[in-house]
């Protein structure tokens, strides 16, 4: 539909729909706060005619973000159709493993944007530019790639690493289930990983960089790092509850604690750089000590 | 005696400071959430602060930003009295907690951090005298309490800034999440499943089996 300014037809608009309507500035019912995409510059899954003529990586462009609830949204131009859905996490996990063979960046949408229905041509360049609100006169990939990555704020994302991460965790919790460790040992195994990881370097890189970035890269971060060793947790507990090894009255909120727990003023001081990464005794310890405090409020039965 | 004299020597400079540093403050709170993304200084112009106004008080953003995270501090740290009966202790700890996960504060103390690590990325003496002055500060009273706590038998013995750094790091638990930001009910929940566990440390509660 159709969205001109607001001062130009505003009195059309108060005549025509229900006065106990309310319409915002830019003439919508509803105001919703910019959100921010993750738009992938990716190769092609299948040959196409056209793509002799983009590209060597960005020969599509599609885009997603996440709902902060696991769920991703996603917008992907077909050459018949817009797919719009939304996606659960191992869906979108398949969209980011196609995301880390070309490129990604975390762009805000404009509202209302510079975009024009007159401009037509509805390729994927086209509509995901549409999307955003951009003005820009990029028809393809690539062109749009250049035009977003010059914008200021606009923060590029390491998919191959967020996919890399989710690997190694899920063979983790496939080693820790194989063992059938105790409930306080398969914690420990846990946190001594995840407090390993978040103080690597790379950790720590991909901390700053989400906070330099936006809340949904944040909520991304969760999504596919620690958000994934704390569901693991909750599964652990979850199972723990049942055997009435330990009484939790909420295990996904206690899980989500104890990978804060891990976390620690630890992280913060090698965050700022206070002081260098602990050794694995200190680890070792700090995660014990995190253990005892999640199993000993526990409550038993 | 003019007590007001005596209180603030130079009422105009400090006051214009202060009001300065809750502008911006506010404008951490109201910001539509881009996270650090902005900047301090971006954050400053938002606030309406002038570029020499700001020089003329606080040297430049980077020291507003560490000015910030010692106001914050302060009043984090308020209600951290010495105390000598349980009760007192879950109190002050549950006033401490609500004060740092309480609606507005809670917003502005996750967007001042967020912002922290992104100036922190590009200048590390920056990094370093934030968390001095604001995160690192918190952390050292909050492990002086709970020593003194210890030494008055309520909290059982044990390595005071770990224990700190845990509750601390409960408080902050939900943090990574935009636009979700616990209340004072959540506040009260943490610190009961905090105070739980450091019981059963003495054996005053029960374990889990």
């Amino acid at each position: 539909m159709p969205r001109p300014r607001a001062s130009a037809f505003a009195h059309r608009a108060r005549t025509a729909v229900d006065p106990a309507l309310r319409i915002d500035a830019n003439g919508s019912p509803v105001t919703i706060a910019p959100a921010t995409w993750w738009v992938c510059f990716v190769p092609g899954l299948r040959p196409q005619w056209w793509h002799r003529f983009a590209d060597a990586r960005h020969k599509h462009v599609f885009a997603l973000r996440p709902l902060g609830d696991g769920n991703w949204l996603l917008v992907e131009p077909w050459w018949t159709r817009l797919m719009v859905n939304v996606l659960a996490p191992g869906q979108a996990m398949q969209f980011l493993r196609w995301a880390a063979a070309g490129d990604v960046l975390a762009v805000r949408e404009a509202i209302p944007g510079r975009g024009s229905q007159l401009r037509g041509w509805s390729n994927c360049s086209v509509l995901v530019a549409f999307l955003l609100g951009r003005g820009h006169l990029a028809w393809t990939p690539n062109g749009l790639y250049r035009r977003l990555a010059r914008e200021p704020g606009v923060v590029r994302i390491d998919a191959k690493r967020l996919v890399r991460e989710h690997a190694l965790e899920a063979g983790a919790q496939a080693a820790l289930r194989d063992r059938g460790a105790p409930l306080d040992e398969a914690l420990a195994d846990l946190g001594a990983g995840a407090v390993a990881a978040m103080l690597s370097s790379r950790g720590l890189t991909l901390y700053a960089t989400a906070a330099a970035g936006f809340d949904s890269a944040m909520d991304a971060c969760w999504a596919f790092g620690l958000g994934r060793v704390a569901e693991r947790i909750r599964d652990a507990l979850e199972q723990a509850h049942r055997d009435g090894e330990v009484e939790l009255d909420d295990c996904e909120a206690a899980a989500a604690r104890f990978v804060a727990m891990l976390r620690g003023n630890l992280c913060l001081e090698v965050g700022f750089g206070v002081r260098e990464a602990p050794g694995p005794d200190e680890v070792r310890a700090h995660v014990a000590s995190a253990v005892g405090l999640l199993l000993r409020g526990a409550r038993a039965r | 005696m003019n007590l007001h004299a005596t209180i603030v020597p130079h009422p105009v400079p400090d006051l214009r400071r202060y009001a300065i540093l809750r502008t911006v403050a506010d404008t951490l709170r109201d910001d539509g959430g881009d996270g650090g993304a902005a900047g301090i200084a971006a954050v400053v112009t938002a606030a309406g602060v002038s570029r020499r106004e700001l020089v003329r008080e606080f040297g430049g953003a980077d020291r507003l930003l560490v000015a910030l995270a010692a106001m914050f501090a302060a009043a984090l740290l308020e209600p951290l009295a010495a105390c000598t009966t349980e009760a007192a202790l879950l109190a002050r700890l549950r006033d401490f907690a609500a004060r740092m996960l309480g609606g507005s504060p809670g917003m502005q103390l996750r967007r001042l951090h967020r912002l922290a690590l992104v100036e922190a990325a590009g200048d590390p003496a920056l990094g370093h005298a934030f968390y001095r002055q604001g995160p690192g500060m918190v952390a050292d009273e909050l492990s002086r309490f709970f020593r003194a706590a210890q030494y008055a038998g309520i909290v059982p013995a044990g390595d005071s800034d770990r224990l700190a750094g845990h509750f601390l790091e409960l408080l902050r638990s939900r943090w990574h999440l935009a636009g979700e930001v616990h209340g004072e009910r959540e506040a009260a929940r943490i610190v009961d499943a905090f105070w739980r566990g450091v019981q059963a440390e003495r054996g005053d509660a029960p374990a889990a089996r």
